[in-house]
């Protein structure tokens, strides 16, 4: 009898180990947890945390990947323009191909345009009145194209001939990556012809500005665009062969 | 006695060895952890009761964690809390236990005092 109870002790006071353990595990890990947010919160924190790194493991690794091809290329270029004339008026030809596809960086005078939302009270209640638009972005770009800007940026984002400028909610994706206000535009070219393109009296800033969207253009002697980061990869378009060209007046 | 050390090395073992429960399991230790606390408070008024046995407690400790926790489970398939079913039964029976636990031991102070003095009583049967 005397050994049963003392076996019934231990059994109990296991028990509240067991039971003083749990609490204090329990304890640590709640308070950990709840630094952020409640147990649901957290575990859908920690689900799109794991996403989120995947995707910049990936991009990362794509990144990396682009960078090697690009050095790849680099050298080949380097060995063919060592070879003869005829190689360097390819790479001359190369060179001026990549200008005009923004795919090397671009320095030059030009203009800068930084557009903020608009500070004025709400008086129509469409609060959407009083942001930037894709198409204010737009007709900003579209104005500097017409006043011959050879390279333009906008947030340091290359604008190329297959660029799109989007509403994507509150901001804009360009290039498929995402850009919030203020934006700023870089536009190389002519700064006297562009700036004046701008300004002129009913001209887009003169539009803007009626909703008080805050625009200011100046001049630069030098600014640097950069290069568009990602790749070009076309997979429907080919270049026409000549006898296909029979075709192009009827689909024209 | 015996009991309050269990519990302080548990506890000290717990907050000493890095083991952090994931956010997904919080729910499962928390049932379990009630259902221990329910087991140790049960089995410590068995004890003063005088009515402890061995194979009741060990079972109900290990079987009442174990519903606790498949309570949870399905209460999270089928989207109902049904956790709440185990913190119910074991919040009101820790009360109970506690309720017991304290009559039983005032009663064992009385009783003392009243072998010891011989003292008439006072009033009716002690609450």
């Amino acid at each position: 009898m005397r050994q049963g109870r003392r076996r019934g002790e231990l059994a109990v006071v296991a028990v509240c180990a067991v039971l003083g353990f749990l609490l204090a595990v329990q304890l640590k890990s709640v308070k950990r947890n709840s630094e952020g947010a409640d147990t649901a919160t957290t575990l859908r924190l920690e689900t799109l945390q794991e996403l989120y790194n995947d995707e910049l493991n990936r991009s990362a690794g794509l990144e990396a990947q682009l960078a090697q091809v690009q050095s790849e290329l680099d050298l080949y270029r380097a060995e063919a323009a060592q070879e003869n004339g005829y190689h360097d008026a390819l790479k001359a030809e190369v060179d001026k191909l990549e200008l005009l596809s923004g795919m090397v960086d671009v320095e030059g005078p030009g203009v800068t345009v930084v557009m903020r939302d608009s500070t004025a009270a709400n008086v129509t209640g469409d609060e959407a009145d009083y942001l930037i638009h894709d198409s204010d972005l737009l007709s900003v770009i579209n104005e500097l194209r017409a006043a011959g800007a050879e390279a333009i940026s906008l947030n340091g984002e290359r604008i190329l001939g297959i660029s799109e400028i989007r509403c994507t909610g509150a901001v804009v994706t360009v290039n498929g990556r995402r850009y919030a206000a203020p934006y700023i535009i870089m536009a190389v070219g002519d700064k006297d012809t562009l700036y004046s393109a701008l300004t002129m009296r009913s001209g887009v800033v003169d539009v803007l500005g009626q909703w008080k969207i805050d625009v200011t253009v100046t001049m630069n002697d030098k600014l640097l665009i950069p290069k568009y980061s990602g790749a070009v990869e076309f997979r429907y378009a080919a270049p026409a062969l000549a006898e296909d060209a029979g075709t192009e007046g009827e689909a024209g | 006695m015996l009991e309050l050390i269990g519990l302080a090395v548990g506890l000290l073992a717990g907050w000493l060895v890095p083991v952090y429960v994931p956010a997904q399991w919080s729910l499962y230790v928390a049932a379990g952890l009630l259902a221990a606390l329910d087991s140790a408070l049960g089995g410590y008024r068995a004890r003063v009761a005088g009515e402890f046995r061995l194979n009741i407690f060990l079972s109900g400790a290990a079987g009442n964690a174990a519903i606790a926790a498949f309570l949870t489970w399905l209460g999270q398939k089928l989207g109902i809390p049904l956790y709440l079913a185990a913190v119910v039964v074991f919040g009101t029976r820790m009360f109970q236990n506690f309720a017991e636990i304290r009559r039983e031991l005032l009663t064992l102070k009385q009783k003392k005092d009243k072998i010891e003095n011989m003292a008439p009583p006072t009033d009716g049967t002690p609450q």
